[in-house]
């Protein structure tokens, strides 16, 4: 099935060459020189890509305003602005952020994730290694191979679904027991490594292997979806 | 300019009239007013003997007194000059104009303007200057956005082309132009980044900072980068102790991120990074085995990003030392 893409930008030819690209990808692609009526067409697709600077109103402009038509649907700005201000300031309102000269690989890789992302909120569970699944919904861990749940512990749980909110990312100590505790980390304290240890012997297969949450030595844990 | 009222000239003017004016006033009194009796003659003589020791008198008090006069006034005109002049040098502030007596006009008055006429003049350069120099972080700023434009069309082309049937050597071409592309969208990255950071754009909030853990956490950001890259991290970094820098966390993240960088730009062929948080000498210590600054694109693409990095450094009172051979390069920040 195609997917619908939203696609406004002024340049000619930038926008022809993206606009085949991504069909030749398997998107369908509307492509608009300005922001002009973009807000009647906004609910027909399923992802916008969104150039800053734009004849009449501006990409930031023209942005906030399909949010507010299609809260749903996530915006890409494509951008030849690129300093942290202006980034910062897209991301109040679009869910990534592409600057110019951009790659289509990545420009098609980031889209898959938005859509993937839009459709990832009807509730599927998520696979930890061979034998683990969490369903996000109800916020619960089961064993695959028994069809039993996992009891975690409340610091346990919070610890598994902060992992789980930050997919694939390497997370220092110190990032993660803020996030759970809310209290400043003191160096040296050992709380988080004994979490995650004793959460390992509930997740993990066997006790001492790494296959679900990893440990990068010296610098933090990942666990990769 | 118009000198209105001389100083001196008033001065000798002064003198002038109070050294001859009693004379000419006795000698007016005594034609008029006669002294003809004989008999008064020797009394007159007496008189006229005191009269003129007085004259004298009066005159020699008066000169001492007028110069007296004449010099705590030029001398506390002077020494309010003086400290116009040298309050603002003290103060490192821009002087302010002082007042000037348009009526009076003497030297010190025109000494005055002059100094006046001089602030004026820096005021209108430093002002020159300033807008000089927004006009071309505007200029670079622009420039910066706007090149992105052609350079994403050069590349929807390069893409296009990578679709056709072509020689071994136009497919080298085209993946050459292809790093170009993304080398200049780099470079403009990193002038943008200096010329905001020049201009004051990011605010610079020195902060006691745990090193240890500003450098985990921004190894952790990269670790993704590196590993994609197949660069294998050899990663010291002390759990259990850490050392503090006076330093803005968000510079330190930028020069480290630079360092990063570079690592993946110019030193990925090495396959090898090693970052150490040395505590004993506190030192962040970060190393690659690449071709060297030397011999790789290092000094093509490196040059701003550096000196992004050194201007952050000086500001936060500390320094890199680059050591760099065909084997590799190391740097190590540490306190000035």
């Amino acid at each position: 099935m195609k997917r619908n893409v939203l696609y406004i930008e002024d340049n000619e030819k930038i926008g022809s060459w993206v606009k085949e690209e991504l069909e030749q990808r398997g998107f369908s692609v509307q492509w608009l020189l300005s922001g002009e009526g973009a807000e009647r067409e906004v609910n027909q697709h399923e992802v916008i890509i969104l150039d800053i600077m734009l004849p009449g109103l501006d990409g930031f402009t023209v942005g906030k305003r399909l949010k507010k038509a299609a809260p749903a649907v996530p915006i890409l700005l494509l951008s030849a602005r690129t300093s942290i201000d202006d980034k910062v300031d897209g991301l109040q309102f679009a869910d990534d952020y592409l600057t110019k000269p951009f790659h289509t690989d990545e420009l098609v890789a980031r889209l898959e994730v938005l859509i993937r992302r839009r459709g990832g909120t009807q509730s599927e569970r998520i696979s930890l290694g061979d034998h683990i699944e969490v369903d996000p919904e109800v916020q619960m861990v089961y064993d695959k191979r028994t069809g039993e749940e996992i009891i975690l512990t409340g610091k346990q749980h919070q610890i598994l679904m902060y992992f789980l909110r930050h997919p694939n990312q390497v997370l220092p100590k110190e990032k993660i027991y803020e996030a759970i505790w809310q209290e400043t980390y003191i160096t040296g304290d050992k709380t988080i490594m004994v979490h995650i240890h004793r959460l390992r012997q509930k997740l993990e297969r066997h006790p001492d292997s790494r296959e679900i949450i990893e440990t990068l030595k010296g610098i933090g844990y990942r666990v990769k979806l | 300019m118009k000198q209105n009222r001389p100083l001196f000239r008033g001065f000798l003017k002064v003198h002038f009239l109070f050294i001859f004016l009693p004379p000419i006033v006795l000698i007016f009194l005594s034609a008029f007013v006669g002294f003809s009796n004989i008999h008064e003659k020797d009394l007159n003589t007496l008189h006229l003997f005191y009269v003129t020791v007085l004259l004298f008198g009066f005159i020699i008090v008066a000169f001492v007194l007028l110069s007296w006069l004449f010099f705590l006034k030029l001398h506390k005109r002077l020494a309010f000059l003086q400290e116009v002049m040298s309050s603002s040098a003290k103060n490192n502030s821009f002087p302010k104009p002082i007042s000037v007596q348009a009526d009076r006009m003497d030297e010190i008055d025109q000494l005055g303007s002059s100094f006046n006429w001089m602030i004026q003049q820096l005021e209108d350069s430093r002002e020159r200057a300033y807008e000089e120099e927004l006009l071309r972080h505007r200029l670079i700023v622009n420039l910066s956005h706007d090149l992105r434009t052609p350079l994403t069309i050069l590349r929807g082309h390069v893409t296009k082309l990578n679709k056709e049937s072509m020689s071994l050597e136009g497919q080298n071409s085209l993946t050459e132009i292809n790093h170009t592309i993304t080398r200049v969208g780099d470079l403009m990255d990193d002038l943008l980044t200096y010329t905001l950071l020049t201009s004051g754009k990011h605010p610079f909030g020195p902060v006691s900072t745990d090193i240890g853990r500003l450098v985990r956490a921004s190894v952790a950001a990269w670790y993704p980068v590196f590993e994609e890259k197949e660069i294998q991290l050899d990663v010291d970094l002390p759990a259990d102790e850490t050392f503090y820098w006076e330093a803005d966390p968000t510079w330190m993240t930028r020069v480290l991120d630079n360092l990063f960088q570079n690592i993946i730009r110019h030193a990925a062929e090495g396959k090898y990074a090693n970052i150490v948080v040395d505590l004993e000498t506190e030192q962040i210590i970060v190393a690659d085995r690449g071709p060297g600054m030397d011999n790789s694109s290092y000094e093509r693409g490196a040059g701003i990003g550096l000196s992004t990095s050194n201007y952050m450094l000086k500001k936060m009172k500390l320094k890199a030392d680059f050591t760099s051979n065909e084997n590799g390069t190391r740097v190590a920040i540490g306190r000035a």
